[in-house]
């Protein structure tokens, strides 16, 4: 662990080193006798076939039913083409407008003060107190995330509902003398940041604590030394030295976000306003109160989560120079 | 190179097919005499007598097929996912011929599933399917109507309920009201003589004499669902227009029905923000006396009993507290009504279940549909039952709630059996919601829900 | 490396103990996890008692007490652990199969220079924006599809074999780019002899490199439990067999619309299977930190 601890931090400061003088020589024998050189296929055949099987398949057929008007009502055999008819609905309803800016304000807010913000204060917050107690702070935030959701909504109805029932309102409300009521109605923006906010802020915490750890010890004892204190050490030690997991937890929990749905829909169920993009399309295509579909309507719905998607995923790339921090595979460059 | 490393892929391929062979379960043919029929329902724990039923029924069936040579199993599956959920697995089962032979269902579904051939009419009319056997002949006649489509009987009843507005006694009593005029009211509801207004009086007048909290004079269903729908029939709103097979707008009574719900918080008779309460709050606020009129089903009596009044008497703590009546009119002289969410049985066709066991499935309906094994459900689930001998069926009796409310299915009407319901609903959910929380006015609301629809629904909804 | 220089450059002076250092983190955590701790407690305390006024456990009538073990007599029944099994089974197919693809691929984007590979990672990161929510109808058809071929009808609707391949290939995206940072971080001395010395690639994958990510695995596997211990839609939607219901089945069956729902059961029965998780969590704990010190680690 510690090798290769050591071996990660002496270069992770330099994205865009090559590789190849991490070796100390240069000998590049023929192909052949590193192994097949179809070998490649065999290792990515596996997840080559599911990817195009269960993923870009699928992903195609969602697209060709949004051109057609399969529903509950015409099962999957006697519906027919309409053309761009779902798409046109799409533009012409009013309320895309709403659900595009709740969508927004949620992903937003939620990714940069929990999934990433928050993500690495609590990184950097656990990893400078002793270790049994970071520790037992980690596994308290991981609970969101393992318990079922729920359950989980469950325990955040209860915290923010109104007096008698309602956990804030019963210690800090009532007691100072404020009016009180169900929480989750009154502030509802708030409420699904709150709710997705301390599920997503795990995922982060974990992959960039075990960044922080991985910092050698010799850099992090140095700056110790030297005097610097911890709001430096974060701006010029541990910043840095996390940027390849910071651009992935974007990117990952960006792309996540936008599509999830579940506690939102457990815990408002689209009221007050909240209603998501993803929601609405599960609503309309995919699941609803009474349980019949308007699939072609829905799929089309989801498609432009799709593309929304793959646009954002292609700026975060560009944006973050993902081609350059792709290390070359070392062996080929021996 | 190329052929090699297709080598590699195909063996990639087949490797595990060997591997996972072994796996697959076993489908044995079956003796020349064995038929399964497979029966899918969506149970919760007290209502596992939907799929129950059917396994009883074919212990008495089997005692006339012996005759026959035929040996008849069951095998129910009861499932627990959202109706949603439910309605997707069979679609997806019935494309691909593994449907079940027998499904419980809720009766809207019958259009869907007629028109997409995954069930078989039963009968041709409802006087056919009453000759068919003695069993159907003793169904509560308002039922078939929702069981019939394109002039066809396509399901059996097997079970409903009722959505009354409970009434706490004793509230009513501390604000004065005599005993009589008590038992009178459910009464009085139901002729139209004590409208939704009078109960906003009554909430106010309890509220400003302190017999019940501010805010707790009328609580509705805290979440979304048809129960609303019966507030805007209540002003007069129609939702379906069967000949045109369209759904329908009743823009005043709309209105209406949008100016009560946002009357109720500004009156102070509920909560401010009070829709999206948990149900676990809901139930253990009514349940313990601090409303005085709240809107529920009957379902909910069994679940207060067993679940937060269990202490301090059970039942008998319900029946001493509360009365139930219809959901009152908003136009005074108008006859109150209710609405009612049957669910039926229906016989999947042979291309979605794979079987060619129909004849046998509606056989074992037969069997299912007598009275002791419904009142096995409707007591053990606190759900109305749906034949006329069960009225005068002694375990059926015992059940007071049950026998007191069966005559509310008289009044009740159905949710309409049409594919864009969902989204009317929705929208009007949605607005309903905003107008209460006073984020939208009435008339804005009704506004919105009329531009949503347009796009949604278009051509199949009339606006009056 | 240009940190570093800088802060030996500066002059060295004694350490002083920072007397804040300790408790300012401490606080600002604590802070921060108010809520967290609230709602655990409340969960924990709501299982034991009938019902709750803000935090405290109350009887039926609302009076302080009301202690209970009923909400806990889910224990008793059998189903409950037909059930666990059941959704133990899964999870540990779906974990074993989510690590042999995902390592394999990793390997290969790490050490192997072919065409397409920058691509393939980058649209690996898309399809985590596709979830098995909304490609379930589309996934119906192809599952459908593969039924109708027959050698590989055993991987179709209605089959485990369709089910599992369906389950592992939503946790390819992650899994793929952690295993792939794993990989990039081992030395490659190991494996460049082992290679010259004629080893075959999945010999030296098998033998040599596997060992090196041991915490690898163990932090995917986390992930891939989580997800496959609370799988659902997945198991009930392609499968006709009621045999293999999972243990959230359980939990619905507790919350029917139209049946009692005793809440408080239901938390129970919530706790219960969060159980395994947080045993798997503690004992892999070491190695799930161990992410990024092993993995994640992209730049070079």
């Amino acid at each position: 662990m510690g090798f290769k601890a050591r071996h990660s931090s002496s270069t992770a400061g330099n994205p865009v080193q090559k590789p190849n003088l991490g070796g100390g020589f240069n000998l590049r024998p023929g192909k052949n006798s590193l192994g097949n050189k179809y070998d490649w296929l065999l290792f990515m055949g596996p997840a080559m076939l599911l990817v195009a099987v269960f993923f870009i398949t699928p992903v195609i057929i969602v697209f060709i039913i949004s051109f057609t008007n399969m529903s509950s009502l015409t099962g999957f055999s006697n519906w027919s083409w309409i053309g761009f008819e779902n798409w046109i609905k799409i533009f012409t309803h009013p309320q895309s407008g709403q659900h595009v800016e709740v969508t927004i304000i949620y992903v937003f807010f939620t990714l940069i003060l929990f999934n990433v913000g928050l993500a690495l204060v609590l990184a950097i917050l656990t990893t400078h107190i002793p270790k049994a107690a970071g520790f037992a702070f980690r596994a308290l935030w991981l609970v969101p995330r393992i318990t079922p959701v729920v359950v989980y909504i469950m325990m955040w109805r209860y915290l923010m509902a109104d007096s008698p029932y309602g956990i804030f309102n019963e210690l800090i409300f009532r007691p100072l003398g404020f009016e009180t009521s169900e929480m989750v109605a009154a502030y509802p923006y708030i409420a699904i940041i709150l709710v997705n906010g301390f599920i997503g802020a795990s995922f982060g915490m974990i992959i960039f604590t075990s960044a922080i750890e991985s910092i050698s010890k010799d850099i992090m004892n140095s700056s110790l030394v030297d005097g610097a204190n911890i709001l430096q050490r974060i701006k010029y030690i541990i910043i840095p030295q996390i940027k390849w997991p910071l651009m992935f937890v974007t990117t990952f929990q960006t792309l996540s976000l936008i599509t999830s749905f579940e506690q939102i829909m457990l815990l408002t169920d689209g009221a007050y306003g909240t209603e998501v993009w993803s929601l609405w399309a599960y609503h309309k295509g995919l699941n609803n109160y009474f349980g019949q579909f308007q699939w072609g309507f829905g799929m089309a719905l989801a498609g432009i989560l799709v593309i929304i998607s793959i646009v954002f995923c292609i700026l975060y790339l560009k944006f973050f120079k993902f081609s350059d921090m792709i290390q070359e595979p070392k062996i080929e460059t021996l | 190179m190329k052929r090699k490393s297709l080598i590699f892929l195909v063996l990639l391929l087949i490797v595990p097919l060997f591997l996972f062979a072994g796996g697959d379960q076993e489908k044995e043919a079956e003796g020349p005499k064995e038929v399964t029929i497979t029966i899918w329902t969506k149970a919760g724990e007290t209502e596992l007598w939907r799929g129950l039923a059917a396994v009883e029924a074919a212990k008495e069936l089997n005692k006339e097929l012996e005759s026959e040579g035929i040996v008849l199993t069951v095998e129910a599956v009861q499932e627990t996912a959202g109706w949603g959920d439910f309605n997707k697995k069979f679609t997806m089962a019935s494309e691909a011929g593994k449907g079940p032979d027998i499904l419980c269902t809720g009766h809207e579904n019958i259009a869907v599933y007629g028109s997409t051939g995954y069930i078989i009419p039963l009968a041709d009319s409802v006087e056919e399917i009453k000759a068919m056997a003695p069993e159907f002949d003793d169904v509560i006649e308002g039922l078939w109507d929702m069981t019939s489509w394109r002039g066809q009987i396509w399901g059996i009843p097997q079970d409903t309920e009722a959505r009354p507005m409970f009434f706490s006694k004793t509230k009513l009593n501390e604000l004065g009201w005599s005993d009589a005029k008590i038992a009178a009211l459910p009464d009085e509801i139901a002729k139209g003589n004590f409208t939704l207004d009078d109960m906003i009086e009554t909430g106010k007048e309890a509220i400003a004499k302190g017999v019940v909290e501010p805010g707790y004079g009328y609580w509705s269903r805290p979440k979304s669902g048809g129960d609303f729908i019966q507030y805007y029939m209540a002003y007069g709103g129609q939702i379906y227009d069967a000949e045109q097979d369209k759904l329908v707008i009743v823009k005043d009574a709309l209105l209406e029905w949008y100016k009560f719900q946002r009357r109720i918080v500004t009156e102070g008779v509920t909560p401010k923000n009070f829709l999206g309460t948990d149900w676990g709050i809901w139930h253990n606020t009514v349940s313990h006396n601090n409303a005085l009129f709240f809107a529920g089903g009957v379902w909910h009596f069994a679940e207060w009993a067993t679940q937060h009044v269990q202490d301090i008497g059970g039942m008998d703590y319900l029946f001493e507290n509360f009365g139930y009546a219809l959901q009152p009119t908003g136009i005074r002289g108008v006859a109150a009504q209710q609405m009612s969410h049957p669910l039926i049985y229906v016989v999947v066709a042979e291309d979605s279940s794979g079987n060619s066991n129909q004849d046998l499935a509606i056989r074992l309906l037969q069997k299912m549909t007598t009275k002791e094994l419904n009142t096995n459900h409707a007591v053990g689930s606190g759900h109305l039952g749906i034949l006329k001998s069960q009225a005068e069926y002694t375990p059926y009796k015992e059940d007071r709630l049950l026998s007191e409310t069966l005559y509310m299915l008289d009044y009740a009407f159905f949710q309409p059996n049409h594919p864009y319901y969902p989204s009317y609903w929705s929208a009007l959910w949605t607005n309903m919601e905003a107008v209460q929380n006073a984020a939208l006015t009435p008339e804005e609301g009704v506004a919105a829900v009329l531009e949503v629809l347009e796009v949604e629904i278009g051509d199949a909804l009339i606006i009056k | 490396m240009i940190v570093k220089s800088k802060l030996k450059a500066s002059p060295q002076t004694i350490p002083r103990t920072f007397p804040w250092g300790k408790v300012i983190p401490f606080t600002i955590l604590l802070a921060f996890s108010i809520p967290l701790i609230l709602g655990i407690y409340w969960i924990v305390i709501s299982t034991f008692s009938v019902s709750t006024r803000g935090l405290v456990p109350v009887d039926s009538a609302g009076n302080p007490g009301g202690l209970t073990l009923a909400n806990w007599s889910f224990l008793k029944d059998p189903i409950l652990w037909k059930l666990t099994l059941n959704t133990f089974i899964l999870a540990t197919t779906l974990t074993l199969g989510v690590l042999l693809v995902s390592s394999m691929a990793g390997y290969a984007l790490a050490r192997i220079n072919f065409k397409g590979r920058k691509s393939f990672l980058g649209s690996t990161m898309i399809l985590q924006a596709f979830p098995a929510t909304t490609l379930l109808i589309a996934t119906y058809f192809v599952l459908r599809f593969i039924s109708g071929v027959p050698l590989i009808s055993i991987f179709g609707y209605d089959t485990m074999g369709g089910v599992i391949l369906v389950s592992i290939s939503t946790q390819l995206p992650l899994g793929i780019w952690l295993m792939k940072g794993f990989f990039d971080a081992i030395p490659w001395d190991l494996e460049r002899a082992a290679l010259i010395d004629g080893c075959s690639r999945w010999r030296t994958f098998r033998q040599i490199l596997i060992p090196q990510i041991r915490p690898g695995i163990a932090a995917l596997s986390i992930f891939s439990f989580i997800t496959g211990w609370s799988s659902f839609l997945i198991p009930f939607s392609f499968m006709t067999n009621p045999d293999t219901a999972v243990i959230s089945t359980y939990m619905n069956r507790l919350m029917q619309e139209t049946a009692p729902v005793n809440y408080s059961a239901v938390a129970a029965v919530g706790l219960f299977s969060l159980l395994p998780v947080i045993f798997f969590f503690i004992f892999t704990q070491k190695y799930l930190l161990a992410i990024f010190a092993g993995g994640m680690k992209g730049g070079s």
